[in-house]
């Protein structure tokens, strides 16, 4: 739920002051950042489409509706730019060395340690190549950035059988390819 | 850790670091428009999206088919206008009379093959010649023409009418045979000759001459029998006449006051055809002709003949 001072910033930020988003820009950046990395796979592409989801929030942020989740309207406005995003750009391959950041994690005992973002880059190529756009979304959404299916659903616009049957799917695949690379 | 459940789970909930968050956050805050000047642009949910998308193709398809359709439709209007301004009505072939109204003894039945004199030029119709002069009256093929159109026309008669009354005569123009022979010289590479008379000529006769190879593929003599039957045997001055040996047609144009006359004659292995237009009041003498006719009887090489005679 939406805390109390979340809600007077936006209320700010629906009358056009601009530090007030400053405070929603960082507060929201790497979450953004990090559903945009794990997306897109280019960090530098990550980057921008943060900005540019940013610009969207800011440009529409009068029609926001304070009784959803904040995080959530604007996980569907980032959602929807990396699917446009990931229209114009060529698939993601995984490449030869990806690989070996995904031995190194799974040969890691250390359960805390935190990946790099190429690390990340490698890491998801490898798991998620093969699968469709919208695979990958509830994948992400669902399974690497934690989300609830309620969640996936108001984001994506996907009904729950939906969300459930495409992040089945992407388990499936992804566990067929790394069976194949030998985990088990 | 080879299993896939704890990579998995090692993966959920970890978030890459921004390398240096305070210089994106004031990238993007630069980058923020003035929200006065903007529209305000709702965001849509995944499905609306896909659905707005798929929406989107049907129209422009929609619309594509709609413009070819509009295409056609206007195409076939078109089409069907300028069909009924330039085609001519449908070619009524009028038998008066059997072909037992012949006046002469006739060794063979005439059978004229009608075709539009569009296609004169075809070479496919086959007219057996008789082997004695007859008078022919046997088909007569009224296809109207722009000039059946003149206004000076009965208007109550339709063009394409089949009854006409028995007063009323559609307009042929007899000019047509004279296009129709040159035509066909042209297609066979004839040229025209000039008649040079040693006897003076009536300035406004016109006279013409051509010397065609006598060959079945050409058939000049059928070719023009079916021009001659093209032509009301009621039309004023008609006089039609042919035999293997010769072909004579006459007409006369009253709306223009002139006569015509046409000549063609098997010599040496050629076909002279002869051809002449005056005023009704001249008298058209065949001495010019008859002078070629001398002339050619003694000269082989007929298409090499020089213009002047």
């Amino acid at each position: 739920m939406m805390t109390q001072k979340e809600h007077d910033i936006i209320t700010q930020c629906q009358q056009g002051n601009k530090d007030a988003f400053r405070w929603v820009v960082q507060t929201h950046q790497r979450m953004l950042f990090s559903l945009a990395l794990k997306m897109l796979c280019d960090e530098e592409e990550a980057k921008d489409m943060v900005q540019e989801t940013f610009i969207r929030v800011w440009q529409s942020i009068r029609t926001y509706n304070q009784e959803k989740a904040f995080t959530t309207w604007v996980y569907t406005i980032a959602s929807r730019l990396c699917l446009d995003r990931l229209k114009r750009k060529k698939r993601v391959i995984a490449m030869p060395d990806d690989e070996l950041a995904l031995r190194r994690l799974a040969s890691d005992n250390d359960n805390q340690r935190e990946l790099e973002n190429q690390e990340w880059v490698a890491i998801v190529r490898t798991m998620a190549e093969g699968l469709s756009d919208k695979q990958r979304l509830v994948f992400t959404l669902c399974q690497l950035e934690g989300l609830s299916s309620e969640e996936a659903e108001q984001i994506t616009g996907l009904d729950a059988r939906q969300v459930k049957s495409n992040l089945y799917v992407a388990r499936q695949t992804i566990r067929k390819r790394l069976n194949e690379l030998g985990y088990e | 850790m080879n299993k896939i459940d704890d990579i998995l789970e090692q993966l959920k909930g970890q978030q890459p670091t921004i390398d240096d968050p305070d210089a994106l956050t004031e990238r993007i805050m630069n980058s923020l428009p003035d929200l006065e000047s903007e529209a305000v642009e709702v965001e849509l949910p995944l499905q609306q999206q896909e659905r707005r998308s798929k929406i989107v193709p049907l129209r422009r398809w929609a619309a594509v088919a709609a413009s070819l359709l509009l295409l056609i439709g206007a195409g076939a209007m078109v089409w069907m206008q300028q069909d009924d301004a330039t085609q001519p009505a449908p070619m009524v072939a009028k038998v008066e009379k059997p072909s037992t109204a012949i006046e002469d003894t006739v060794a063979t039945p005439v059978v004229a093959a009608v075709e539009p004199l569009k296609e004169e030029k075809a070479p496919q119709a086959v007219v057996p010649i008789p082997t004695e002069k007859v008078r022919e009256k046997t088909e007569v093929v009224e296809t109207p023409e722009a000039d059946d159109l003149l206004p000076d026309e009965d208007p109550n008669i339709h063009y394409a009418s089949n009854e006409l009354t028995k007063d009323t005569l559609t307009y042929q123009d007899p000019a047509r045979v004279d296009d129709f022979i040159a035509q066909l010289a042209d297609y066979n590479n004839v040229k025209q000759g000039k008649l040079t008379c040693s006897a003076p000529l009536d300035s406004n006769m016109v006279s013409a001459v051509y010397v065609f190879p006598d060959k079945k593929e050409i058939d000049v003599f059928g070719r023009l029998l079916q021009v001659a039957c093209w032509y009301d045997s009621k039309t004023p001055g008609y006089h039609l006449n042919f035999s293997q040996q010769q072909f004579f047609f006459e007409l006369k144009d009253m709306r223009r006051q002139l006569q015509y006359r046409w000549i063609a004659e098997r010599v040496n292995g050629k076909i002279l055809l002869y051809s002449t237009c005056a005023p009704i009041e001249v008298v058209v003498s065949s001495a010019c002709y008859q002078e070629y006719l001398d002339e050619l009887m003694h000269t082989k090489s007929l298409n090499s003949k020089t213009l002047d005679i």
